[in-house]
């Protein structure tokens, strides 16, 4: 390819000779005939390129080469790429060979010397010492970005800091007032305007604000309005201020005796759910059951009338002793928006259980505990009360025919709400359970 | 066809070789860069005393426009010093190579190793009242302002006594005359047709020439130029340099119509070998007093060739081909071409040519160093935003991006 390429270069150069018939096209060169040795370095081929390997060099030593020339093939982790000759000249010395690795940018690798020039007799020139350290410069060039980058960083800093300082009061008192070169804030510009002041006056006048500007505490010491003084006190008054002073907080005492409350707290909790019950007989209900279903052919389990009347019981109780009005009740209520609707009661949200009793039963509360101690989960988890309301919604397979215990566990406090819940319900299935298929 | 034929019968007269003439009916600029002849006998011995030039027939070719005279007078000192302007930024342009590949130079860098012709010719057309406005390779233009070498490579080196201050880079240089140096592609073209309405506006009789690539001539804003120029007869002269490649991109691949000098539409055009550094001054000498005569704009397109990649980071091998390259080069190189007429015209010798060469390389050297010497900047807020207004007209601060970054002047 190599050979094809400078055939084909040759035929066009032999082509343009004749085209010319002229010796003067010999004269066809751009350059001078200077008589030093030039170094030849490594170029860098692309703006990210740090170092790279001589694929091979495309001239010898000794040969002569015209602008535009390939003198070698650079290879780097990107690509490999020719290098061309800017200049007619002579390849006086290569240095780095075909296939030097790793050879940075800035470093020696050849001589070049002006076409014309006899290499024999030319004093190859020193490797220039900038050169050798630029690979380094190159390997320290993050370093030094980095720390222009904290000079860069620096004046901005140095320069409010040392504005800072001067706007501590101790230093503005004893400096002469400061060239204004902010523009003043509305609140001064607007107090000079009225007081029909001068540029002249505005330089004379103390800054105390931040970044030593002029503040409207200035002008007004300035005019004699405030005391001289009063804007420098004002200024290191704000600067305390602008700190949040700890030094007098005291540590806080131990905290053991919030968690014994908490532990108290918890156990009368543990122990609050109480039972009551209430015997409830479901003759009418069967009655009005047969009824319909005798009249309309349909059969309504007793677990409808039972979850009905729970339904209307639950409506409209009275508040319980426990319970923590929300705050959008509360809010509700100072205005009296809430009157209409709940002023009576809330509505509650109780499951009765229901066990069957074969016999006549005790209308004292019954611990009706043994019906339910075959649970093993129960005894598993040591919990007695663990009833849960899903499970007491079904209808019971127990339930009986005539008698019934209807109970309710509820927190200490609630008795008397669940005993009303309990008498409606009763009230309701035993005197008139009609109304609740109508 | 009209316009070609109205070419052909008006131009006739001024040809002095009139067996070229033969092939009128198809024919291209040529990008010879030694097409011109003397009569070696005309020469004057004086170096300031004026002689006549025939460009080549292959010079010019026109859109509904006559073309520029084939003759040229000029005298001997003021080719020589064509010659040593050309070596002079081909030689900066080397440096600044250098100093890229060293990594000295960081950023945006276009060169225009090839297009010398271009640059040179241009100046050497007009005067300094006369407003130059560019794209991004412009380093050229820039110092054939009157910039000096110096503070180009400072400028590139962001140091504070580039001729930006350090802070516009290779895309933004300014001189008295010279209006940058415009990184937005097209974007600088409206700006040389309000350059061009200040003229008109004062009554100066001068001209602008508003340059820009063959990729940006298919830019937009680049027409509305046209029609405002054409609308309003301004003293401008559109130039394409159409150096064949717009970054990556064949002229042919990326434009419907790559006769750029016809793209006017409504404005003549004129298509000039921007490799033949004495084409280029006919052409634009022409074009200034076509201008100034309040015929209105021109459309000059300047076939030339960029030697190296579009900017530092394309190696522009990948688009064609390095032997494409090399032809260009070695047969069509403005500096060279000038060269071999100088001898051949025995304007000079070629030992007073190479004290010429070695004379600029050792002044780009000397000032390159210099610029390499100059301190960076430090990095302040103040030296950041100190330039961002004419000094005095400052407003009282100018925002950061945070507020700690806010610079109170």
């Amino acid at each position: 390819m190599a050979s094809f390429s400078t055939a084909c270069r040759l035929s066009v150069r032999l082509a343009s000779r004749q085209l010319r018939q002229d010796a003067a096209a010999r004269g066809f060169k751009s350059s001078a005939k200077i008589l030093a040795a030039q170094n030849f370095t490594m170029p860098a081929l692309s703006p990210t390129m740090t170092e790279g390997n001589i694929a091979s060099w495309k001239v010898k030593e000794g040969d002569s080469f015209s602008a535009g020339d390939v003198l070698l093939e650079i290879e780097t982790d990107k690509a490999s790429m020719d290098v061309e000759a800017q200049d007619d000249g002579i390849m006086a010395k290569i240095t780095q060979g075909d296939g030097t690795k790793g050879i940075k940018v800035g470093s020696r690798i050849g001589v070049i010397a002006e076409s014309g020039d006899d290499i024999s007799s030319l004093e190859i020139p020193a490797e220039e010492k900038p050169e050798a350290p630029s690979p380094k410069e190159e390997s320290a060039k993050p370093n030094k970005e980095t720390t222009s980058e904290s000079q860069a960083e620096a004046p901005p800093t140095s320069k409010p800091s040392s504005s800072a300082g001067e706007s501590k009061p101790q230093k503005k008192s004893s400096g002469p007032a400061k060239k204004q070169t902010k523009p003043l804030l509305p609140s001064v510009q607007a107090l000079i305007h009225e007081k029909g002041l001068e540029q002249a006056d505005v330089d004379k006048m103390t800054p105390s604000g931040p970044n030593n500007r002029l503040l409207k505490g200035d002008v007004l010491a300035y005019l004699g309005t405030v005391s001289e003084s009063y804007p420098t006190e004002l200024a290191g008054k704000i600067e305390k201020l602008m700190h949040l002073d700890l030094s007098n907080i005291k540590l806080a005492a131990p905290a053991p005796k919030p968690q014994k409350e908490v532990k108290q707290a918890e156990k009368p909790v543990a122990e609050v759910p109480s039972r009551v019950a209430v015997s409830i007989s479901m003759a009418s209900v069967i009655e009005v059951q047969s009824r319909v279903q005798k009249t309309l052919g349909v059969f309504m389990p007793l677990s409808t009338f039972i979850s009905r009347a729970t339904d209307i019981a639950n409506d409209n109780l009275p508040k319980s002793k426990t319970y923590q009005p929300s705050a959008d009740e509360l809010f509700n209520d100072i205005l009296g928006i809430n009157k209409v609707t709940t002023s009576s009661g809330v509505r509650g949200s109780f499951l009765p259980q229901i066990t069957a009793l074969p016999t006549s039963a005790p209308l004292a509360p019954v611990k009706s505990l043994p019906a339910r101690s075959s649970d093993i989960i129960d005894i598993l988890s040591g919990t007695t009360k663990r009833k849960s309301p899903a499970l007491a919604a079904r209808p019971v397979p127990g339930l009986s025919n005539a008698v019934n215990v209807f109970s309710v566990s509820v927190p200490k406090g609630d008795e008397k709400r669940a005993r009303i819940f309990l008498g409606r319900v009763k009230s309701v299935l035993e005197t008139e359970p009609g109304r609740l298929v109508l | 066809m009209f316009s070609r034929a109205l070419r052909t019968s008006r131009a006739a007269p001024l040809r002095h070789n009139a067996f070229s003439r033969v092939a009128l009916a198809k024919r291209n600029v040529t990008t010879d860069a030694a097409s011109a002849h003397a009569d070696k006998d005309a020469v004057p011995e004086e170096d300031s005393k004026p002689f006549s030039v025939t460009l080549s027939d292959e010079s010019f070719e026109t859109y509904e426009l006559d073309p520029p005279p084939y003759t040229l007078d000029t005298t001997k000192a003021e080719l020589k010093q064509m010659y040593a302007d050309m070596v002079s930024v081909r030689r900066m342009e080397m440096a600044a190579d250098r100093l890229y590949k060293e990594k000295k130079i960081r950023g945006f860098c276009h060169l225009s190793t090839g297009q010398e012709a271009v640059a040179v010719g241009i100046e050497h057309s007009l005067t300094k009242e006369d407003d130059i406005i560019t794209a991004y390779r412009c380093h050229g233009f820039a110092m054939m302002r009157g910039a000096s070498v110096k503070s180009i490579i400072g400028e590139l080196l962001g140091r504070r006594e580039g001729i930006a201050y350090g802070k516009g880079g290779s895309m933004h240089m300014f001189a008295k005359g010279f209006y940058g140096g415009n990184g937005i592609v097209g974007a600088q073209v409206p700006v040389g047709a309000g350059l061009a309405f200040a003229h008109q506006y004062n009554g100066n009789k001068n001209t602008t020439v508003a340059l820009y690539g063959d990729g940006a001539s298919n830019q937009g804003q680049v027409f509305e130029a046209f029609n405002m120029a054409k609308l309003w007869k301004l003293p401008i002269l559109f130039g394409c340099e159409n150096n064949k490649y717009g970054m990556g991109t064949a002229a042919n691949r990326s434009s419907a119509l790559t006769d750029y000098y016809k793209r006017g539409q409504y404005i003549p055009g004129l298509k000039v070998n921007g490799m033949d550094v004495l084409a280029v001054k006919a052409a634009v000498q022409y074009g200034k007093e076509y201008t100034s005569a309040g015929h209105g704009p021109l459309v000059i397109e300047y076939v030339t060739y960029r030697y190296g990649g579009h900017s530092m980071s394309d190696p522009g091998t990948t688009y064609r081909t390095r032997e494409e390259i090399q032809r260009m080069r070695s047969t069509q190189d403005p500096i060279a071409g000038l060269k071999l007429k100088l001898l051949e015209w025995n304007v000079t010798t070629e030992d007073e040519l190479k004290q010429i060469d070695k004379d600029a390389r050792a002044a780009v050297d000397k000032e390159v160093a210099e610029a390499e010497a100059m301190p960076p900047p430090d990095a302040t807020p103040q030296i950041v935003f100190e330039d961002i207004y004419v000094r005095g007209s400052e407003p009282q601060f100018m925002r950061g991006r945070t507020l700690e970054e806010n610079y109170y002047y």
